[in-house]
């Protein structure tokens, strides 16, 4: 059998299996960790998720072989998630393409998902060899269930964690303590509280693309279980092309080489390396968007204008014009509007939105 | 232009970018000094220029680690100094090392591998 498609553009208690479970208190939810290793049978790792009394679970699967999540199957016996469904034009989640050896899966990613009812929930992990075939390998798995049955409120911990020398430059450390508490009052009305930390470290001032760089897993460990981190960089990739980018669509809260956000302070402060308060305004919206990626947010549209997300209060417009229109003031648009020397603010989320971020694992 | 290097992701691509304007350099050049927000259009814009058009833009990029209020541009610059062409890359150092930003610049020329920009760190 053949599994496509590869990428468009990270507990299972079994018998037998190691168990650690953990808690962690982040907020008024709590946060339960499951660790388990299954061999896939005829291409397909099942991994059992009970659930009793929790609103949410993030898996995150790994393995030799490149992973996809399959299917998602309630304890009814219905389907809820089916990656072919999710192949289109639509985006619910990146959990479904077929892009590495890990992925990542949060449940449910929206209202519309409905609850997580008590029972033994599956969920079926595609191992496909590089030439896109069905294979057989061990899957490692990290469950995290989230007990906390207030969906419209929570707590997010983000970790900010400044590259090498970084936190040594007034400008820099300024610049993004401005830019969090933006950040903040961005997801405040939509009930979003956020606590961060802050860290200095050794790490490289120039970081390639999550998952790609040797040191992302120790820059990961340093999290509690709960916290995002976002690493402060110069760079992304050598260049200031990048102005951040997130670890994933949802991102892990378990430690592997995808589990953080990177931003570069250099390419959101501009050429005159300082930051305006117009700077500041897009560094936070910046943050917020890049987090958003990691909480489950997709592009209301995509700057083709012929992809959209998964939800139904989000405008499937089509061109620019008629995007900028309906969707230029949104958190998640993929660029700002601007007219040369300002932009218009760009935080608003729709109910929907919102919601995919309250069902995040993490926010608790 | 502006807009394909305002767009937050996917990064555009330089040829992509520059195939937008019958005169690319001095469109970029004109994103630098004029547009203000975003503030990565000019970053992009910058190192568009320092990729692919270096020889014909090395009053610039000398100019910016020299001004007092580029420092931005300076970095960007000083980070890809191994890329630029030998005497580009000589005079950007040269007067980076005894401009605003030389501390800025000692430490970034110095993990050069060019033995001639080594040569220049006090």
């Amino acid at each position: 059998m053949f599994r496509l498609p590869f990428a468009l553009v990270a507990l299972i208690l079994l018998p037998g299996c190691e168990l650690l479970t953990g808690l962690l208190n982040g907020g008024s939810g709590m946060l339960e960790t499951r660790t388990s290793s299954v061999q896939s049978q005829d291409g397909i790792a099942t991994i059992d998720v009970d659930v009793s009394g929790e609103s949410a679970f993030q898996l995150t699967a790994t393995s030799g072989q490149l992973l996809a999540v399959e299917a998602v199957n309630a304890p009814d016996g219905s389907q809820p998630l089916y990656w072919d469904d999710w192949s289109g034009v639509n985006s619910l989640t990146s959990a479904v393409w077929l892009e590495g050896k890990d992925t990542v899966l949060n449940w449910p990613v929206r209202q519309a998902d409905g609850n997580l009812s008590d029972g033994t929930w599956t969920v079926d992990v595609a191992v496909v060899d590089d030439q896109g075939y069905y294979t057989d390998d061990q899957v490692d798995v990290v469950l995290k269930l989230k007990d906390d049955s207030d969906l419209s409120t929570g707590t997010v911990n983000a970790r900010i964690v400044y590259a090498d020398g970084l936190k040594q430059d007034s400008v820099v450390t300024a610049g993004v303590q401005d830019a969090v508490t933006r950040w903040a009052e961005i997801w405040a009305p939509y009930g979003i509280n956020l606590e961060t930390s802050y860290e200095d470290s050794s790490f490289s001032t120039d970081q390639p693309f999550p998952g790609e760089g040797s040191e992302q897993a120790e820059v990961s460990s340093g999290a509690n279980g709960s916290e995002i981190t976002v690493l402060i960089t110069e760079t992304i990739d050598g260049s200031t092309d990048y102005y951040g980018i997130a670890g994933g669509i949802p991102g892990t809260l378990d430690y592997t080489d995808h589990a953080l956000v990177i931003v570069s302070w250099l390419t959101n402060a501009g050429g005159d390396g300082e930051f305006s308060d117009d700077d500041i305004r897009l560094f936070g919206e910046t943050l917020a968007h890049e987090v958003g990626h990691y909480m489950g947010l997709f592009h209301p549209v995509e700057t083709t204008f012929d992809y959209w997300d998964a939800l139904d209060d989000t405008d499937d417009c089509g061109g620019q014009s008629a995007c900028e229109s309906a969707l230029g003031d949104n958190l998640m648009f993929p660029y700002p509007v601007c007219d040369w020397t300002s932009c218009t603010p760009q935080d608003q989320l729709t109910s929907q939105q919102a919601g995919v971020n309250q069902r995040y694992t993490g926010t608790l | 232009m502006f807009k394909a290097l305002s767009v937050r992701e996917p990064q555009p691509a330089c040829a992509d970018v520059e195939a937008l304007s019958e005169t690319p350099v001095e469109t970029l050049l004109e994103l630098i000094d004029k547009a203000q927000q975003p503030p990565w259009v000019g970053m992009r814009a910058a190192s568009c220029l320092i990729q692919g058009h270096a020889d014909a833009v090395q009053d610039t990029l000398v100019d910016w680690v020299q001004q007092e209020d580029s420092r931005g541009f300076a970095i960007l610059v000083l980070n890809q100094i191994d890329t630029l062409p030998q005497p580009v890359a000589i005079a950007v150092a040269t007067q980076a090392l005894a401009g605003p930003y030389a501390s800025d610049a000692t430490s970034r020329i110095a993990k050069s591998t060019n033995p001639a920009l080594l040569a220049l760190v006090p």
